[in-house]
């Protein structure tokens, strides 16, 4: 799984779902199948744990779709739903 | 456990700061207090929802209290604790961490002393400790959207 940062939250997305990294400026692009997401860091990749669904909790406070949570390195990481990524990470840029 | 099984018999609380807010938790729903956690924000949240934690190795959604209880802002704290509590219907609970400004005392409240409260999670007002103490009911948290 990579992790990356975003808004000082690390979020994570499966390995197997990334068809490039790029740096560009001061961001990360990550390129999927369905789309770029913009992150300010890559903090590494680490074995993907079996992720928890969000909780009601979760869920009724934050209005984001996630494949779940996990814990990497000490640090709680939200899975990416590759189709339904959080608004925040989405970007328009493409690769050049 | 709801705050119904104690219409007659007590209930012992934690009491908490938040801001300007005095907090009872009923503590069969208080899984432990530490000292407050990292929180890492998450975008686009509501304001009550201060973002993940990790807790014992799992991720945990932190809510502010005093936010949860529409409490007026306090004095910068100097201790400020995490409490990982259960919220939700008791059959249905869920680890969620309370940041709080304080951690204060546990008190016995008796059966049905509580006032009805404004609504929310606050389920009433008891009159403790020379002030009034919030009661907070956490099987209230997740319910709404």
């Amino acid at each position: 799984m990579l992790l990356v940062r975003r808004d000082k939250t690390p979020f994570g997305v499966a390995a197997r779902l990334i068809e490039s990294l790029e740096q560009r400026g001061d961001r990360v692009l990550v390129r999927l199948s369905s789309g770029v997401l913009s992150a300010e860091e890559v903090l590494g990749f680490v074995p993907m744990e079996q992720p928890v669904p969000p909780g009601r909790v979760l869920r009724c406070f934050w209005p984001e779709s996630c494949h779940g949570l996990t814990v990497a390195d000490g640090l709680p990481v939200v899975v990416i739903d590759p189709d339904r990524p959080p608004r925040a990470l989405v970007t328009k840029e493409e690769e050049g | 456990m709801s705050l119904e099984a104690h219409n007659d018999s007590n209930l012992r609380c934690l009491v908490v700061q938040a801001g300007q807010y005095r907090c009872a938790i009923p503590v069969e729903r208080v899984r432990r207090v530490v000292r407050a956690l990292r929180v890492f924000p998450l975008p686009a949240s509501r304001p009550e929802l201060l973002g993940l934690a990790e807790f014992s190795g799992e991720p945990l959604a932190v809510l502010d209290l005093a936010q949860l209880v529409n409490a007026p802002p306090g004095a910068a704290p100097a201790f400020p604790v995490t409490v990982v509590a259960w919220a939700g219907p008791w059959a249905a609970r869920e680890a969620v961490g309370l940041a709080a400004d304080a951690a204060l005392d546990v008190i016995e409240v008796a059966a049905g002393s509580w006032a009805e409260g404004t609504g929310g999670i606050v389920r009433g007002d008891i009159a403790a400790e020379g002030t009034v103490v919030r009661l907070v009911d956490l099987e209230a948290i997740g319910s709404n959207g």
